[in-house]
């Protein structure tokens, strides 16, 4: 580079002019146009060579938009001439001159609007953060009268439950108090009515225990009347029994029935031996011993209405 | 209330159920009968018919074999209240005021020369019922047999049990002879003693006489010429045989039930043992074989045994042995000394004679339970054996030194002797129910 600036030292300038243009439009371009949508809060780094400066010599100045100067031919240096030349370049000064100015107004003026953008969006924040506290506050507001209405809703309901369960405990009180008197009154009645069931079953317990007592007596005395007395028909009907037979071990049954006055009034021969002159000599003992002995006593007569007599032998 | 009414319904319905009950539950066991005979009454047989009538008096006869039997007790004539000869003549109450059990009346009417009907009935006096009521054909010898059989069919009749007064007796006599010496005799009589006929008689020793099991023949030892045989003798026809004249002893001849064997005891062998012979083919075979003394067989009435006397124990003891041959079994334990057997007709005891002290009586061994019951009191009791019917054993017994013939229940109960022999007797042997009657 520094050889082709040796050999050529027009190009130095003009590739100055190339480069301020270049900065020039790197340092302005962004704020112009359009800003670059950056997707997200990526950093797009930009790869510049950095360039010395204390290694550059000044380099003129070249519009932009002017296109480079024909290379001038080489021409005598006169005095016009150079003062032609001093006057170009305090022109070029000037040019430059009135163009950082107006560079520099058009940065203040950018400076500016960014302050305005920057107020506006300071103003719109304050004002979507104010709606916000406005919103959140009419929210609190609503949440407080919801809260509020829940609130008495509940407070409603309770009282009404309370009310219903002051109620429903009153009549239940009442009803127990009900039921109570109504208890009192039955286990009254009750009472009564087991007292008058307590004399009325000692009264029965009694007269059972009196009946029990009188029918043991009773059952005693049938008792020792039938033994008595069936020990005297045996005597009496073993005292006629005759048999004739021997050798033999027989059985025989003889159900008799007797009249009110121990006549025989029927012997049957139920159980047969299988021997004809035993079974008779039972049947002969049994008619041998009328009348039969029995009780005077007529409540007794029953049980000797009917007897079974078993004969046996064995000889 | 429903407590009460509760309790009544129980009440009336207990005192149903007792009702129901002891109508039916009086119950009142008899077991004992009055240990005596059965009153009877045998009213003297009318005479239908001229002239006096007979002499032998049937109905006495009757009432001599019913109460021989020890079953029967009979109302002396002198008690009796009247002497109806038919049913339509007696009162009833009359003689059961009396306290009889049973009437029996008679009639006799002559049917010509020496024939007689003889027509009875037997009465239930309690209940008013004739028992038994029989026409007889008899002739004036059969009279008292003809009064025997009456006695059977009231026996019968009244116990149950077939009758056996219109059996025979066999028995020895021995009678002095003026000459010095003895006549011993075999003789047959009834069942009571009488119409006693000799069938043989010897200067020297009869013995051992046993019936036939028809009751015709009799077997008996014999020491006629000197030395003992068996004989067997039809006792109708006289007709005899010996059928045994082995040396040593024989003796103690016993028939077999079907009458074609007879056991015996001989000594041929040496000591004395017991043979079975075949009448019909005269096969003898040995039966018992053993050092002791085995005699007196005696068959069971099966002829499935031959029960003997043996003393291979030590004394003389009954035991059996199969008629087939087989091992000899001791029957009786108790008491030294039980000899000369005799099975009861149903086979389920032995009558024998047994030592008591130093007295030999009458004794019944229960061949179920093997006890041993004596039915005498005599000092010399021997020879029992059974009526046919089983109610009584007949022996031989020392009445002041001098044997006589004897009946015992079998219950022991009735002890009597027989009509009067002349001379010793020894020996009585009941005869079988006889065929030929």
């Amino acid at each position: 580079m520094l050889q082709l600036f040796k050999r050529t030292p027009a190009a130095l300038p003009i590739s100055l002019g190339g480069h301020l243009l270049v900065l020039g439009v790197m340092a302005f371009g962004a704020d112009w146009g359009e800003k670059p949508k950056l997707p997200g809060n990526q950093v797009q780094v930009i790869q510049a060579r950095v360039i010395p400066l204390d290694q550059l010599r000044p380099a003129p100045e070249q519009p932009p938009e002017q296109p480079p100067a024909p290379e001038p031919e080489e021409e005598p240096l006169t005095p016009e001439r150079l003062e032609q030349e001093r006057r170009n370049l305090e022109a070029l000064e000037q040019r430059r001159a009135a163009e950082r100015e107006r560079l520099r107004q058009l940065e203040q003026e950018k400076q500016a609007l960014e302050q305005k953008r920057r107020e506006a969006e300071q103003r719109r924040r304050q004002e979507e953060e104010r709606q916000q506290a406005l919103e959140a506050e009419r929210q609190r507001e609503l949440e407080r009268q919801r809260k509020l209405e829940q609130q008495q809703r509940e407070d409603a309901e309770r009282r009404k439950r309370e009310q219903a369960e002051r109620q429903r405990r009153e009549q239940e009180r009442q009803q127990q108090e009900a039921a109570e008197r109504q208890r009192k009154a039955e286990e009254k009645a009750a009472r009564r009515q087991a007292e008058a069931e307590r004399q009325r079953q000692q009264a029965e317990a009694r007269k059972q225990a009196e009946e029990a007592a009188r029918r043991a007596a009773y059952e005693q005395r049938r008792t020792e009347t039938i033994q008595a007395y069936s020990g005297k028909i045996r005597q009496k009907i073993e005292g006629s029994w005759y048999y004739a037979g021997y050798g033999e071990k027989l059985h025989c049954e003889i159900r008799v029935r007797l009249d009110q006055t121990g006549r025989v009034v029927a012997a049957k021969v139920v159980e047969s031996s299988g021997n004809e002159a035993f079974d008779r000599s039972a049947k002969a003992a049994v008619y041998k011993a009328e009348p039969f002995p029995i009780p005077e006593d007529e409540e007794f007569i029953a049980d000797f209405r009917e007897i079974t007599l078993p004969f046996s032998v064995d000889n | 209330m429903r407590l009460k009414g509760l309790s009544n319904t129980l009440l009336i319905l207990s005192l149903l159920l007792w009702n129901a009950q002891a109508a039916a539950a009086l119950t009142i066991e008899i077991t004992q009968t009055v240990d005596a005979g059965v009153p009877v009454a045998v009213v003297p047989f009318g005479w239908v018919g001229g002239g006096a009538g007979l002499e032998q008096d049937v109905a006495a006869v009757v009432r001599a074999d019913l109460d021989r039997s020890g079953r029967f007790k009979n109302l002396p004539v002198r008690k009796m209240v009247a002497f109806p000869q038919t049913g339509s003549e007696i009162d009833f109450d009359a003689w059961r005021r009396l306290n009889l059990d049973h009437l029996v009346v008679g009639q006799i009417r002559p049917l010509g020369a020496d024939r007689y009907q003889i027509r009875f009935q037997l009465f239930d006096v309690v209940r008013k019922e004739q028992l038994a009521g029989y026409k007889m054909n008899t002739t004036a010898r059969d009279l008292r047999t003809t009064a025997h059989r009456i006695a059977d069919i009231i026996f019968e009749k009244l116990t149950g049990h077939r009758g056996a007064f219109a059996t025979r007796v066999a028995y020895i006599t021995s009678i002095k002879q003026p000459g010095g010496g003895r006549e011993i005799a075999l003789n047959v009589a009834d069942a009571d003693g009488f119409n006693a006929q000799t069938i043989v008689s010897s200067p020297e020793p009869l013995m051992s006489p046993s019936w036939s099991p028809d009751g015709q023949r009799l077997a008996y030892v014999s020491f006629e010429g000197g030395k003992p045989g068996i004989y067997v003798q039809d006792i109708y026809s006289g007709k005899r045989q010996q059928v045994a004249s082995f040396p040593g002893i024989n003796g103690a001849p016993a028939w077999s039930p079907d009458g074609r064997r007879l056991a015996l005891t001989l000594s041929k062998d040496g000591d004395p043992d017991i043979y079975v012979l075949d009448l019909q083919t005269g096969q003898l075979r040995q039966l018992t074989d053993h050092y002791a003394i085995d005699t007196e067989p005696a068959w069971s009435p099966d002829g499935r045994w031959i029960a003997f006397t043996s003393d291979r124990g030590g004394g003389p003891q009954i035991y059996r042995i199969p008629s087939a041959g087989g091992e000899p079994e001791r029957l009786s334990f108790k008491g030294g000394y039980n000899a000369r057997p005799s099975f009861s007709p149903r086979g389920d005891a032995i009558t024998m004679v047994s030592r008591v002290g130093k007295q030999f009586r009458i004794g019944l061994l229960n061949l179920r339970t093997k006890a041993i019951r004596i039915l005498t009191e005599g000092a010399l009791d021997e020879s029992p054996s059974f009526a046919p019917n089983g109610s009584m054993i007949i022996y031989a017994t020392k009445v002041n030194g001098k044997g006589e013939l004897a009946a015992v229940s079998v219950d022991g109960r009735i002890r009597q002797r027989l009509a009067m022999q002349v001379g010793d007797v020894r020996e009585p042997i009941w005869s079988p129910y006889s065929k030929a009657q």
